[in-house]
């Protein structure tokens, strides 16, 4: 088996090469965060979201068979972390970025002074907000995180075929929701 | 095939996820009928549209605090070292066992006929004990620990000097930002103590992070603490400060000015 795939670096962290899931982190730290940040619209949940997810692949790494694709399992971890944080503090849902504020005709972020000029791509991050959650979640799979329908399909457990018609939907739904904040 | 799921094969041939005769009856689709080329251009804008998110970039920090988990996990999976221990050596454990039975003992008799002053005492030494691991966890290498540490205050009955102190050096240069503002969070639960109120003051004009400043200035709003006012004002003299923070700063003065 190629050693470097997804799975061989995983079943090898799973024999106690804990060192490998360095080279995990470096390949999905900032895919993982975008789904986390889209998930929770909160930077700071994100990042804290994003160590639970790779401790608890440490922790649970006896858990990891390789038949599946590591991709998935991650993406699994993920949303039981989300809901996790959600039951534990009661407000991991999704809520705008209180760093971004408005100013003037853009948008700043205070913590790191960057600029999101672009107010259009503001409105499409408030409509997304505006989505249904579980509308949500397959929209920034399937756009943002690039993934194939058999593979959220996988993750949420569920048949391909719905998971095409809940893309759809979401869409449309976006849709509506962006031409009426425009 | 009905209307929506045409639609759902739209999506399907932007995301190049439909098969070669399902592709080829799209095209011909759009070819033949001007209604669905319509709806096809629209979806296609959009969902091009939707580009224009671009992704956000975690702060450095994340890869710090992984490097960090990783070294505190390895640390705990190291498998403890086990002692074995011989014949004899199980009867010297047992005589000890009972010598300290026998001991203890003694000490319950005689705590039954001074239970109060015994009972006190051994409050006061459970509570020292805790102050004193608070203390050292507050040393501890992995930000966790210190964490912990911080969390131990709620325990604590009386925050004495020597603890604020600490949590005030913590507050002030702790490298970690999440330890900082833990930190924060649990000098804010012990603010009816003014030294704590003025400790937070004069922190403001210490935090260098954004973060941090964001979140002090929250506290002084939530503390009403008036003299915090004059700090503020020092850091917008500050040109360099970061134009969020300025906005934040600025606002926390007058809802402290209004009130």
């Amino acid at each position: 088996m190629d050693s470097t795939t997804d799975n061989s670096l995983m079943l090898s962290v799973k024999d106690g090469n804990i060192d490998k899931m360095g080279l995990l982190f470096d390949r999905y730290n900032r895919q993982l965060y975008g789904f986390l940040y889209h998930s929770t619209g909160q930077r700071v949940d994100a990042e804290d979201l994003v160590q639970t997810v790779f401790y608890r692949m440490l922790k649970y790494r006896h858990t990891f068979t390789g038949e599946g694709e590591f991709r998935t399992w991650m993406y699994h971890l993920a949303r039981n972390a989300i809901i996790d944080a959600g039951k534990k503090t009661n407000k991991v849902k999704y809520e705008a970025d209180l760093t971004l504020t408005m100013n003037g005709n853009h948008f700043e972020n205070p913590i790191d002074g960057h600029y999101i000029k672009n107010e259009e791509e503001q409105n499409v991050r408030l409509a997304i907000s505006k989505l249904k959650e579980d509308q949500r979640e397959v929209l920034i799979m399937s756009k943002y995180q690039e993934l194939n329908y058999k593979e959220i399909a996988e993750i949420l457990q569920t048949t391909e075929g719905n998971i095409k018609v809940k893309v759809y939907r979401a869409v449309q739904e976006l849709r509506n929701i962006y031409l009426k904040l425009n | 095939m009905d209307n929506s799921e045409l639609e759902m094969k739209i999506l399907g041939y932007l995301q190049n996820s439909l098969s070669d005769a399902d592709c080829k009856k799209v095209e011909k689709l759009i070819e033949e009928s001007p209604e669905f080329a319509a709806e096809f251009e629209e979806v296609k804008a959009f969902w091009n549209h939707l580009d224009i998110v671009k992704p956000v970039e975690p702060s450095p920090n994340m890869r710090a605090n992984f490097e960090e988990m990783l070294t505190e996990f390895k640390h705990e999976a190291k498998p403890k070292p086990t002692i074995k221990i011989g014949n004899w050596q199980r009867w010297a454990v047992a005589a000890s066992i009972l010598v300290v039975g026998v001991l203890g003992g003694m000490f319950f008799q005689k705590s039954v006929q001074n239970p109060k002053t015994d009972v006190a005492a051994l409050s006061d030494e459970v509570h020292e004990l805790k102050e004193m691991m608070m203390l050292t966890m507050l040393e501890n290498p992995t930000a966790t620990e210190r964490m912990k540490a911080v969390s131990y205050t709620q325990e604590l009955p009386k925050v004495n000097d020597k603890v604020l102190e600490a949590l005030f050096t913590t507050l002030n240069t702790d490298d970690n930002e999440n330890v900082r503002l833990v930190t924060l969070d649990a000098l804010v639960e012990l603010a009816a103590n003014p030294k704590v109120r003025e400790g937070l003051v004069e922190s403001l004009l210490i935090q260098k992070s954004p973060l941090m400043q964001v979140a002090l200035a929250d506290a002084m709003v939530q503390l009403q603490e008036k003299k915090s006012v004059k700090s503020f004002k020092k850091l917008l003299e500050n040109k360099q400060l970061n134009s969020g923070v300025k906005q934040k700063l600025e606002q926390s003065v007058k809802n402290l000015q209004i009130i």
